[in-house]
């Protein structure tokens, strides 16, 4: 049975008073799951950043209540609050180290500020491991000048792991946002190496797509500071529901602007093979033509993602044939819009 | 300005004053004071920086105000008024209000509230992030203050402290005017009262020298504590 971690219910937050006042969160309810990787999706200025800062209370909600771990964040006292984040931790975009210090004293520093104070030893044998777990053993005395983004970024993780007792919850503000592809593969790597190591539940602020599809477990979707929808990722990216959603998914926008007269019907690719020429197949073997309006489709190791628009033959029963012919592909959903055309 | 009675008078100096004098500069005019400067500009400058509005500690806005005027006035007064003004007080801190002792107090009262404002900035281009990230684990502001804003801005520090330190030493030299002793006394007493200009040159000469090697102290020390400089 999965067990809730972070409760979010009912959150507001307002920056500023009057005219310049801005709604940055409103109504936010979020129910975060101990162990799973939760992606929190959103164009820029969306409110993500507030959401996630929320969340440890680095940013105090104007309304609403934070639960974590079965503790009330926003009715804690300063002093309390700061025992509790020790729970959590975070990583951010900018990575956030300390210049002035090296890998190694940069993973001692939570150590550092909870009073373990006179075990130097303890704290670099702890900081060593976790170096080599995120695959920079040798690289202990390096400052982080030295270091390309990744190599910091793995930094960070270390030091976000390295609070004794180690954190359950760990923040990633648009931790990848600032890496070049290869390397927020192997950053997402790391990330779902932890959540399934060490049973450490991630919350993954991003605006990029393939960040929540390669590690995320389910998916939240805010959009002007409301979320407009959320559930599991491959429910809601093939088939996403909200018009914020559809322009997340599918950037170029499923747009069309001369409507074919023809009954249309989406595909969504949902892992299913991209080995299979499924439309080439239709024409092959049945005789059965289907226009395509637009496509907008990601290949992931050897899965396909995204959706494809077809029109359908004008023939009913070739319609209907090719209907049920789509809906027999498996990792494939397909289902008639009308929708569509805004 | 060569004559054999300047010389001589010179080779005097040289010969009878010149280390004591050279001593009283370096150390009762220059480096005593800007430590004492640091002793007080350094917590004020955190403080300025952390009771901000947007700081990690907030004070009430009259006390963030009191504060700023109080170190405005200061730095507004011209250094010859404040050590007319402030001298007398040297018998209460120091016992007298003659000599290069009596100048450690007005120097350094001159000398604290611009070393505030040195160190405020220092500290305020410590990159934001890395104190939310500080926050996010947990640290008090006092630990943030303790171990991310004062040792990340450490070789800003460092070099504002030289900046403060030849400033002081500017002031230092001035004080020879008010009975400070040391090379900027020398110069005035001799080269400008008494018109023997090859004293007071020399003096000027070893007082350039002096600012040289501090200077580039500072910016060994600096660029060696900076880890950010590959």
């Amino acid at each position: 049975m999965s067990e809730t971690i972070i409760r979010i219910e009912h959150l507001y937050k307002t920056f500023g008073t009057g005219d310049g006042k801005v709604e940055a969160l409103q109504d936010i309810n979020l129910e975060i799951q101990k162990g799973e990787i939760f992606g929190i999706i959103g164009l820029s200025g969306a409110g993500k950043s507030t959401l996630v800062r929320c969340i440890n209370l680095l940013e105090r909600p104007t309304g609403g209540k934070v639960t974590v771990n079965g503790q009330e964040l926003t009715a804690l006292r300063e002093k309390d609050l700061r025992k509790a984040r020790r729970s959590m931790s975070m990583i951010f975009q900018g990575f956030n180290l300390l210049m002035q210090r090296t890998a190694l004293q940069n993973i001692c520093f939570p150590l550092e500020l909870n009073g373990l104070r006179g075990e130097k030893g303890w704290r670099e044998k702890r900081a060593k491991e976790l170096l080599e777990m995120v695959g920079l053993p040798d690289k202990a005395d390096a400052y982080p000048v030295q270091l390309s983004g990744g190599q910091k970024q793995r930094v960070a993780i270390a030091r976000s792991l390295a609070e004794y007792p180690q954190p359950q919850v760990l923040l990633c503000d648009e931790a990848t946002s600032a890496l070049d592809p290869t390397t927020t593969q192997s950053i997402l790597d790391l990330l779902k190496k932890i959540n399934r190591e060490l049973g450490v539940t991630v919350v993954v602020i991003t605006h990029e797509m393939r960040v929540v599809e390669q590690i995320c477990d389910r998916v939240a979707i805010l959009d002007g500071g409301v979320i407009q929808e959320q559930g599991d990722v491959s429910d809601i990216f093939s088939n996403p529901k909200t018009e914020a959603g559809r322009r997340l998914v599918m950037p170029g926008g499923e747009k069309i602007h001369v409507l074919p007269e023809n009954r249309l019907v989406r595909l969504a690719f949902n892992g299913a093979t991209s080995g299979e020429p499924i439309i080439a197949t239709l024409a092959a073997q049945q005789g059965i033509c289907l226009n395509i309006i637009s496509a907008d489709t990601r290949t992931v190791g050897d899965k396909s993602f995204g959706t494809m628009v077809l029109g359908l033959p004008e023939d009913e029963t070739e319609a209907a044939r090719a209907l049920i012919y789509l809906r027999e592909i498996p990792g494939v959903t397909a289902e008639e819009v009308t929708d569509l055309v805004q | 300005m060569f004559s054999e009675k300047n010389v001589e008078l010179l080779s005097d100096i040289v010969h009878n004053d010149l280390v004591t004098a050279v001593l009283e500069t370096i150390f009762p005019l220059t480096i005593l004071p800007t430590l004492l400067a640091f002793l007080i500009g350094l917590p004020l400058g955190v403080l300025l920086v952390t009771g901000d509005k947007r700081g990690i500690r907030p004070l009430p806005t009259p006390v963030m105000q009191v504060l700023n005027v109080v170190i405005n006035l200061l730095r507004s007064v011209p250094f010859l008024i404040l050590l007319v003004v402030v001298l007398p007080l040297s018998r209460f801190f120091v016992g007298t209000s003659v000599g290069t002792k009596a100048i450690i107090v007005p120097l350094t009262i001159a000398a604290f509230p611009f070393v505030a404002r040195l160190v405020e900035t220092s500290i305020r281009e410590v990159d934001k992030g890395v104190i939310e990230a500080a926050q996010s684990m947990g640290a008090s502001p006092m630990q943030i203050v303790m171990k991310v804003l004062i040792p990340e801005a450490k070789p800003a520090l460092l070099s504002n402290l030289f900046v403060a330190l030849i400033t002081i030493f500017g002031y230092g030299a001035m004080a020879g005017i008010l009975g400070g002793g040391g090379l900027g006394a020398i110069a005035i007493n001799y080269g400008y009262y008494r018109r023997r200009e090859l004293v007071m040159w020399v003096m000027v000469i070893l007082l350039v020298i002096l600012v040289q090697i501090f200077q580039s102290t500072g910016n060994t020390i600096t660029k060696r504590s900076d880890k950010r400089i590959r």
